[in-house]
């Protein structure tokens, strides 16, 4: 699985000049906007899309990648591994940068609890994509597979705020659940990571099955 | 016996395989066919790359899909179109491969590829069709593979090219365990290099021979209607109309020449005996 590892490595080495881009558009986004939440979520998102690539770099060679000394079952771990430590490696660069303004920028000096607070919610979410990305992509293949994402998440917002609105009068919905988030926050904690958890468990048991059916 | 394909069969909409070979230690053994005759599909099936719909297939006596990291180690592949991603460069080839395989040896793999002056900076996908072949080979040759399994190895070279290409599996047959299955659709490249020869024929096997042996008993008789009404058929294995007669292949050349000296006979080529196998007709 090492040479797995080292292999997408090589790959993202060839995204360096987006990733310096996207480091870019983030400090941009701190330093002028003044958007810490919004350019921490756009940096989680974003490098959980790179997983994505290194899977599209494999597809045209996947048949010869099965005869290497690695079962399909490595394949799809060394996949997830690379997807939850980029998507890390991006939030623990965004609270770098929103450090880093905050020592420049006093007004936009972030409490550690809230920063990393923030950081676990989205090191949570890169993980919930990543789940739902990589069985599509490993199913359908990067182009179709990347169409399906973009329905699919278009569907579960859409889903999720008529859920909201049905369960709960507009005008107070969103505050109210901010409400219930703020005076349980352990308990919201607790139900979050135990739903990325089984999450990411259904999605590797699915990531498996597919590859061990796929033919190349 | 380092492989073993018994009745391997795969059905597609259009396409049925259903096939039996077998490598043993210390030959060099062809599958030749037209394109779209099988070959990548049998190679496929034997890497596990394809799932047989019945059939067995086993490598160094193991079942195919049970193979562990070991024995995978013990064998060299080259796929037609596949290979690492084209954003990769041979350093970068080389170091995976390290990782991936216990016997790599990095020093031999780098002399090799600059007596072939592949370029180890450059990205793959800037190489050309004979540059990516040969790296292809060498990076399946580089970890001492016991068994390589090369799928259309030389396809789109050229004669030199495709000469340096059998060069370097000569060269790797010199260890005595060591065995290859190798396809091609190019006839003379394999007749001068295999043990012995599977033809292959819309999924099906339809001869298996020694290479020796088709190129000093395999014949083509080329007789007028009078001669072919005459000649004792029991060595004919396929006939064909042809405008001056018949033109038959036989496995028993000496057996005509010997017995029927006035006929025109001519040695029988791969080629040839795989264009009578395919389009002659049963006697």
């Amino acid at each position: 699985m090492n040479g797995l590892i080292r292999k997408d490595i090589y790959l993202l080495k060839e995204m360096r000049f987006v990733l310096l881009l996207m480091a870019a558009i983030e400090i941009f986004l701190v330093f002028q906007n003044k958007a810490v939440d919004f350019a921490m979520g756009y940096m989680t998102v974003l490098g959980a899309m790179f997983v994505i690539n290194t899977i599209s770099y494999d597809e045209p060679g996947f048949g010869f990648l099965m005869t290497l000394p690695v079962s399909r079952k490595q394949y799809v771990a060394a996949k997830y591994l690379l997807g939850i430590c980029s998507g890390v490696l991006f939030e623990l660069m965004s609270i770098g940068i929103v450090t880093a303004a905050g020592l420049i920028l006093p007004d936009m000096r972030q409490g550690w609890f809230r920063l990393l607070s923030q950081a676990g919610m989205y090191c949570g979410l890169v993980i919930l994509l990543q789940s739902l990305m990589i069985p599509l992509l490993l199913k359908f293949g990067a182009e179709k597979g990347r169409n399906i994402i973009l329905l699919g998440v278009v569907a579960i917002f859409l889903t999720s705020v008529e859920l909201v609105r049905f369960l709960m009068p507009a005008e107070e919905g969103l505050p109210r659940i901010s409400e219930w988030i703020a005076v349980h926050s352990g308990m919201t904690a607790g139900i979050g990571i135990c739903f990325v958890c089984l999450f990411l468990a259904g999605s590797i048991w699915l990531s498996s099955r597919i590859m061990a059916r796929k033919e190349f | 016996m380092l492989l073993e394909v018994r009745n391997v069969r795969k059905q597609y909409r259009r396409f049925d395989l259903d096939c039996s070979l077998q490598v043993q230690e210390g030959r060099i053994v062809g599958l030749i066919g037209k394109n779209g005759a099988g070959k990548s599909t049998t190679f496929k099936a034997i890497l596990n790359l394809v799932i047989p719909d019945s059939g067995e297939i086993r490598i160094f006596g193991t079942d195919s899909r049970e193979l562990d990291s070991e024995l995978r180690q013990r064998i060299g592949v080259v796929l037609a179109d596949s290979t690492f991603s084209n954003i990769m460069t041979v350093k970068q080839i080389a170091d995976v491969m390290g990782r991936l395989y216990a016997k790599f040896d990095a020093e031999d793999f780098f002399r090799k590829c600059d007596r072939f002056q592949i370029p180890l900076r450059q990205k793959t996908k800037e190489f050309s069709t004979g540059m990516l072949a040969r790296l292809k080979l060498l990076i399946a040759m580089s970890y001492q593979a016991d068994l390589l399994i090369l799928d259309e190895p030389a396809a789109g070279l050229d004669v030199l090219a495709r000469e340096e290409i059998m060069d370097l599996l000569r060269e790797y047959m010199m260890e005595e365990h060591r065995s290859i299955l190798i396809s091609s659709h190019i006839s003379s490249d394999l007749e001068k290099l295999c043990d012995e020869i599977y033809m292959i024929d819309q999924g099906r096997i339809i001869l298996h021979e020694e290479t020796d042996r088709i190129l000093s008993d395999y014949g083509i008789l080329k007789l007028d209607e009078a001669q072919f009404s005459g000649i004792e058929k029991q060595y004919l294995l396929r006939k064909q109309k042809e405008a001056y007669g018949v033109r038959c292949l036989t496995d028993a050349r000496q057996f005509y020449l010997e017995n029927y000296p006035g006929v025109l006979m001519e040695k029988g080529s791969i080629d040839d005996v795989i264009s009578m196998m395919i389009q002659g007709e049963r006697l």
